[in-house]
């Protein structure tokens, strides 16, 4: 996948190349063996290119499964063709109300499309553990795009801003900014008059970085900057240069994450040293989510009565129960029939030894799977 | 006191818009051409700059000192390569020419840095600022403003006091007429745009050094240098310089307002500019 939502698409691709490697002899369904093909299809970060090629895919190739990958903008137009058609679909790296609201699934269960992550309340909650475990005056200053990200997060009803209420912060929450705002200096001085010790929300890198970078111009140090969004990859951190040092977000995976790949018995640490190895490049959180996602199509194609029938293929998606790389994957105890809920994290980027900056899980309240790596600090401001 | 330094943050702003508009301004002035591309050069400069930067571990002055000429070079061979055979009386073949280049632009910047999100570090002088009466003034914003000052000056001497202006004024006027008396329009228009593109050069640092630049981000800043030339007078120099200022305040003023209302309050000064003086506020006749 080129373009905005390039990023993603790196680790699927990367993940694909192994995954056709260990196919390469076929997969083993009930003592027979079938020759796996995987057709791979660019949806250049567009909804409609998307829901397109998933048409041709689904009417013309006569997929057997569908593996949308990700985010919102992709999973969304593919799995509703998935529904239209009937083919099983699995998807994730998107909250997992994004997946089901918008596709009018509130009050109903989706027949053929499944996805696995976390939700809204699982990373607002993840935020005020965060918040709560560092010495700060409980007062707390809000950013929020004024898009459908930042209309979700800063929502009065059930977004950030009664979330931090409900914990005892005073929550100051300046009208939402228009993404690539070139100044600042309006919610600083807002924050600064409110004597805010934290900094939340959701961002991207360049606004971000322009908030960032004011905050020292304007003499405010936040003691705790903790955004969603601009800070997943380490792209993002390293584009804030010195200022990134102590941001905090949330993770949805990281190497340390303790649980073994059903296909190929590596831990999370083995994939993300061979990505390291082969690409040069730092490890990025939806690695293991590209993985695991093939984990998922791959047991439900086993455990299918009949590989080549989309109707056995989903009944074996449904009934899966796999302990994968991202941890156990089971849509019997989900918020929704068609959801399994993934694990989440606080994190802190840190100065790293190999690279800038080095994620660092920090927190582990929501999802008390493993230990934290090490504890919250406060920004350092020098 | 909020008014006072919503003023000078306003003013600080503007100073980064005029670096956008002022090329933008010369290239309209002198060929009437509507530069779609002028933010994706911006970014092209700006991510080449930070590869260099980072290649040859070069600082900031060092960096302006190698790219600027770079720009110059990238803007000359532009015009000469495809602008100077889109440019005439008829607007629309150029306007789609440097549509046209603002897609290959952001596709070939796509291809070589990827869709990351990249800055350059400035040191720590990114994030400098001077305690004026309880005013802070970024360090960074003001070098960006009076380079800005410096830039349009220097340009309006050029173009008023020299045998290059005068030859460019006469281009700009009658292009035929200018043709018959000994001017060469076309080694003009290629003059004018590697200056203008030059500019770009040193507005790509200092926008690399206060937030990020990636490959979508380019028609994000061109609107803005686009209504700031529109305030200030299509082409007139000092116009846009005047129009970026009141673009900035604008804004300024209306994050105080309402941080969400910022934006589109520099809009609407835009509109009524535009409703109550179209030809601008410095245009001379």
């Amino acid at each position: 996948m080129t373009g905005p939502l390039g990023l993603f698409g790196e680790t699927d691709n990367f993940s694909l190349a192994k995954i056709k490697a260990l196919l390469a002899k076929g997969l083993q369904v009930g003592g027979k063996t079938y020759q796996v093909e995987i057709l791979a299809r660019h949806a250049q970060s567009n909804p409609n290119k998307a829901a397109e090629l998933a048409g041709d895919l689904i009417l013309n190739q006569k997929v057997h499964f569908m593996v949308p990958a990700s985010t919102t903008d992709i999973n969304n137009p593919t799995a509703d063709q998935c529904e239209l058609y009937g083919v099983p679909s699995m998807s994730s790296s998107s909250p997992w109300q994004a997946f089901v609201m918008p596709r009018g699934g509130a009050g109903k269960a989706f027949d053929w499309t499944y996805h696995m992550f976390w939700g809204l309340e699982d990373v607002l909650a993840t935020y005020v553990a965060l918040w709560k475990s560092v010495e700060t005056n409980k007062k707390i200053g809000l950013l929020f795009p004024r898009n459908a990200d930042g209309e979700t997060w800063g929502n009065n009803d059930y977004g950030l801003p009664p979330a931090v209420k409900k914990a005892g912060f005073a929550a100051t929450s300046p009208s939402m900014f228009q993404p690539l705002t070139n100044d600042f200096s309006a919610q600083i001085s807002d924050f600064k008059k409110n004597e805010c010790d934290l900094v939340g929300g959701i961002s991207y890198v360049p606004d971000l970085k322009t908030f960032i970078t004011q905050c020292k111009q304007q003499n405010y140090r936040p003691k705790v900057v903790t955004v969603a969004a601009a800070l997943l990859f380490p792209s993002g951190i390293e584009a804030m240069g010195e200022l990134g040092d102590g941001m905090s977000t949330e993770v949805w995976w990281t190497p340390s994450f303790p649980f073994k790949s059903s296909l190929t018995g590596e831990l999370s640490r083995d994939i993300a040293n061979a990505w390291g190895k082969e690409t040069g490049k730092q490890w990025t959180q939806p690695l293991g989510y590209s993985h695991a996602l093939w984990e998922v199509v791959l047991d439900a194609l086993k455990r299918s009565a009949d590989p080549l029938d989309r109707t056995a293929n989903r009944d074996a998606l449904k009934a899966t129960n796999l302990d994968t790389l991202v941890g156990k994957i089971s849509f019997a105890n989900g918020p929704h029939p068609n959801i399994c809920k993934t694990a989440i994290f606080g994190g802190q980027w840190v100065k790293g030894q190999k690279f800038p900056y080095d994620l660092k899980i920090v927190d582990t309240t929501v999802s008390p799977i493993i230990e934290p790596e090490a504890k919250m600090q406060l920004i350092r401001w020098s | 006191m909020q008014w006072l330094d919503a003023l000078v943050q306003g003013v600080l702003l503007g100073g980064m818009y005029a670096q956008y508009a002022l090329g933008m301004a010369l290239m309209f002035g002198v060929m009437r051409i509507v530069n779609i591309a002028h933010g994706d050069l911006m970014i092209l400069l700006a991510l080449t700059g930070i590869s260099l930067a980072t290649a040859f571990s070069l600082g900031t002055m060092s960096l302006i000192a190698v790219l600027v000429p770079l720009a110059a070079l990238l803007g000359w061979t532009l015009q000469r390569g495809i602008l100077n055979k889109a440019v005439g009386e008829d607007p629309l073949p150029s306007l789609i020419a440097t549509f046209g280049l603002s897609i290959a632009v952001q596709n070939l910047m796509l291809q070589i840095w990827s869709a990351d999100t990249r800055s350059l570090r400035g040191g720590g002088l990114e994030s400098a600022s001077i305690d004026v009466g309880g005013v802070y003034v970024g360090v960074l914003p003001v070098i960006v403003l009076v380079t800005a000052i410096a830039l349009t000056a220097g340009l309006d001497f050029i173009v008023r006091a020299t045998r290059f202006g005068r030859g460019l004024r006469a281009a700009a006027a009658d292009t035929e007429a200018a043709a018959v008396t000994g001017v060469d329009p076309k080694s003009i228009y290629a003059v004018s745009t590697a200056i203008a593109v030059a500019i770009l050069g040193i507005a790509a640092v200092f926008q690399s050094l206060r937030a990020t630049v990636s490959p979508a981000d380019g028609p994000a800043q061109l609107i803005y240098a686009f209504e700031a030339v529109i305030i200030g007078g299509m082409g007139s120099l000092w116009g846009a310089f005047v129009g970026s200022m009141v673009l900035g305040v604008a804004q300024a003023i209306g994050f105080r307002i309402d941080p969400g209302w910022g934006i589109l309050f520099g809009h609407l000064v835009f509109l009524a500019a535009l409703a109550i003086r179209p030809e601008g506020v410095m245009k001379r006749g």
